[in-house]
């Protein structure tokens, strides 16, 4: 058998996969015809093979130190937990929120109870101060329609006994040859205090309907706080206000149903409309409306 | 990181590289086995037996890849697993014969080896390692461990194996390791 070193290359020539076929089959027959040499193979394979096992164990052992997150493969167990986690926190969520929801629209209703009714308490529009002081005396139930509240109704009663058909006020449009007609302010004031209700309608006639016990079928006037204020059912036929200024001075005319009434700057009761007679003044008024 | 940049690291040693693969295709490879009857702790150590296959392969210069490494890695497993359960199933056998095991011997054997191999120290077990398994040629074993030239690297293996023989048979007799 030859030396140690040499033994040793052509050992390691074997085991590395160097030898040529040729090669490789006189070693294995001389392995075969020296048991010796074979004896020292077998010694120097085990050795061999201990040195790669060991380097196996190493990149095995570097491999089993990393984390590989999330990739724990599944198991019965693993999945059974997940499965009961999400269904108690879906159960838990269902209830919290459930809870939650209701107690939310119990709040909102109640909420929106007292808002409405504060709303609607605010949204009642004033009535103006004079129809009352002058009605203090009567048992009256007013009602209102007024186009901007549409279908909103306000009812304001004052222990009536009875209904009666209500007198209603047209509220004309300013006349162009009155162009000064803001300086009288003929206006309705329960539609002016309707003005706040941005979400309702708003036609260009208003109406009212006013039910007065005592004296529906009479017209009255008055002029308070700048404003006039009919009193009595005017829904017979359209009315005109005509106004003359003429040296600082001005004379209000109402027209109603061919008839034609003066109207008193500074009554500020209520006074009953009383009819011109003077056919002369009805003569020039007629002229002045017709054109 | 390619498969390509992956086989280059892989050629040159860098088992960081190996640690990307490892991390990419657990999920794929453990599935394999534990479909196929296999346990969670099976699964792993044949999914780590079949990189480590890889690993030789490439720094040894001896794989030609044709396929995508996911392709090759998952063909070892089964490969792997078969082997296994064909070792399984003849080990029921052989107790259910009352035939003796050979492979214990052999697995003692080397199990004495290793020990000797541990108490060479690190620098004669990674040459040797880099020699024998990873298939390096000496002149890169002297570049991965800073010798000064391939002859270094030379000489320090032929000490260092000497060594190693020498140390087994000082320890064991010749028939420990002869059946």
């Amino acid at each position: 058998m030859a030396n140690y070193k040499q033994i040793q290359n052509l050992f390691d020539k074997y085991f590395r996969g160097g030898m040529e076929p040729a090669e490789q089959a006189e070693f294995e027959i001389q392995l075969h015809n020296d048991p010796l040499m074979q004896g020292e193979f077998e010694l120097q394979k085990d050795i061999v093979d201990a040195i790669k096992q060991s380097r196996r164990n190493e990149i095995k052992g570097r491999l089993d130190q990393l984390q590989v997150g999330g990739s724990q493969p599944f198991s019965f167990m693993n999945v059974a937990a997940s499965v009961t986690l999400a269904t108690v926190i879906s159960v838990g969520s269902y209830l919290y929120f459930e809870s939650k929801a209701e107690s939310e629209f119990t709040k909102f209703d109640l909420t929106s109870y007292v808002e409405l009714a504060e709303s609607t308490e605010k949204n009642i529009p004033a009535i103006p101060e004079a129809l009352v002081k002058r009605e203090a005396t009567e048992q009256l139930i007013v009602k209102e329609q007024t186009p901007q509240l549409a279908k909103e109704q306000l009812v304001i009663e004052k222990a009536k006994p009875t209904k009666i058909s209500p007198p209603q006020i047209f509220i004309p449009e300013a006349p162009d040859e009155l162009g000064e007609i803001n300086e009288l302010e003929v206006e309705d004031d329960l539609a002016n205090n309707t003005k706040g209700f941005d979400n309702v309608k708003n036609n260009d006639v208003p109406s009212f309907e006013i039910e007065n016990v005592a004296k529906a079928e009479m017209f009255h006037y008055q002029f308070y706080d700048g404003k006039l204020y009919l009193h009595g059912n005017f829904d017979g036929a359209p009315y005109n206000i005509i106004e003359f200024k003429a040296d600082g001075k001005r004379k209000v005319f109402l027209n109603y149903n061919d008839a034609y009434y003066l109207l008193n700057l500074k009554q500020k009761e209520t006074a009953p409309l009383t009819a011109i007679k003077d056919q002369n003044l009805i003569k020039e008024l007629k002229l002045l409306n017709e054109e | 990181m390619s498969d390509k940049e992956v086989l280059a690291r892989i050629y040159k040693g860098d088992e960081k590289a190996l640690d990307y693969l490892y991390k990419k295709y657990y999920r794929m490879m453990v599935n394999l086995v534990m479909k196929n009857s296999g346990s969670e702790q099976e699964a792993k150590d044949i999914y780590q037996d079949a990189l480590v296959v890889f690993w030789q392969k490439v720094s040894s210069g001896n794989l030609v890849l044709t396929s995508k490494i996911s392709t090759y890695i998952y063909s070892v497993c089964l490969n792997l697993w078969r082997k296994e359960l064909d070792r399984k199933s003849r080990l029921v056998n052989e107790e259910k014969d009352g035939t003796e095991y050979i492979e214990d011997d052999k697995a003692e054997r080397i199990k004495i080896v290793q020990d000797c191999v541990e108490e060479l120290g690190d620098g004669c077990k990674k040459i040797l390692q880099y020699y024998y398994f990873d298939g390096m040629s000496m002149s890169e074993i002297a570049e991965k461990l800073g010798y000064a030239n391939t002859d270094t690297a030379k000489t320090k293996k032929y000490k260092c194996k000497k060594k190693l023989d020498l140390l087994i048979k000082s320890k064991y007799k010749a028939s420990d390791f002869l059946d």
